[in-house]
């Protein structure tokens, strides 16, 4: 099945999300109903271009700047309390990012679709849509880790 | 003599997740963060092997490997490569290059040390004794 499917989609980065988190972090992620609150503060935003000849796109990963600080911890093997500036966590988050493009990237090669990601970037705020062209796809994910809750969206155009 | 390692990732989190793999060994760990830098300090440190991030900034790793293949004081040292991508094409295409191994992020600690053992000489650190009770 190509993964332009929503279903497909869906289960492409479900795999790849807990091949990260539960593989290389120890913390169990689930899917969620409930999206990040408004009140969430400020939110970290690791972004990963994808593209090809035939396939454009991007994922995101969207998480409170409280939960890309346990991310970072959870990677460098420390407390949270010990976790560093702004520089180190967005590191931690950006690298998250690429790993799940990675996946991502992988899977649509395998598949007949053959691309390139581009270096992962953060954007960092509070208030922000991404907007997409009506004829990419968009899925837009949300899961738990505990208390807290994140979500991924992976835009995507497939010719 | 303890085993040299030369990690090159423009990431400071994954240098230090494998700095932090190798804590528990005899190893000298040395770091770039690109491939400029990265074939700079293979030839001012000649170490055992050479850890290697793909995606990189100024100079990525490919064209470090490459680099570093074309040199003949390098070329012998042996590289294994970091890739967040598992897809047949990719992997197909860095083995290629002459690297020795790879490794798909996200990876355990554990897998990067079984990995390096198999190129390079891994002696765990000897633990101190605990002191005595008085």
């Amino acid at each position: 099945m190509h993964p332009t499917q929503s279903a497909d989609v869906k289960s492409l980065i479900a795999v790849t999300l807990h091949g990260v988190f539960e593989g290389m972090l120890a913390l169990n992620v689930e899917p969620s109903l409930e999206e990040i609150g408004p009140g969430a503060g400020e939110l970290v935003v690791g972004t990963v271009g994808i593209g090809g000849e035939n396939v454009a796109g991007a994922i995101f990963l969207h998480v409170t700047d409280l939960f890309a600080r346990k991310i970072s911890a959870a990677m460098l093997g420390i407390p949270l309390s010990e976790v560093g500036g702004e520089a180190e966590v967005n590191d931690a988050v950006s690298e998250v990012t690429n790993m799940l493009a990675g996946g991502v990237k992988s899977r649509l090669c395998d598949s007949g679709s053959p691309c390139a990601i581009s270096a992962p970037s953060i954007i960092r705020g509070n208030s922000f849509v991404v907007d997409t062209a009506p004829d990419i796809i968009c899925e837009k994910l949300h899961f738990r880790c505990e208390t807290d809750h994140f979500m991924i969206e992976l835009h995507l155009k497939i010719n | 003599m303890p085993t040299k390692v030369l990690s090159v990732d423009d990431s400071r989190t994954m240098r230090l997740i494998v700095a932090r793999a190798l804590q528990g060994y005899e190893c000298v760990l040395c770091e770039a963060s690109n491939g400029e830098e990265g074939l700079a300090a293979a030839r001012a440190e000649k170490p055992d092997v050479i850890v290697l991030d793909i995606t990189m900034p100024v100079m990525d790793g490919v064209t470090m490997l490459t680099k570093l293949k074309e040199d003949p004081e390098l070329r012998k040292i042996p590289v294994v490569m970091l890739t967040a991508e598992s897809g047949r094409e990719n992997v197909l295409y860095i083995a290629k290059l002459g690297i020795r191994d790879y490794l798909v992020k996200p990876f355990k600690a554990e897998q990067l040390v079984e990995k390096l053992g198999r190129i390079v000489t891994l002696v765990k650190k000897a633990v101190a004794p605990a002191p005595l009770a008085a």
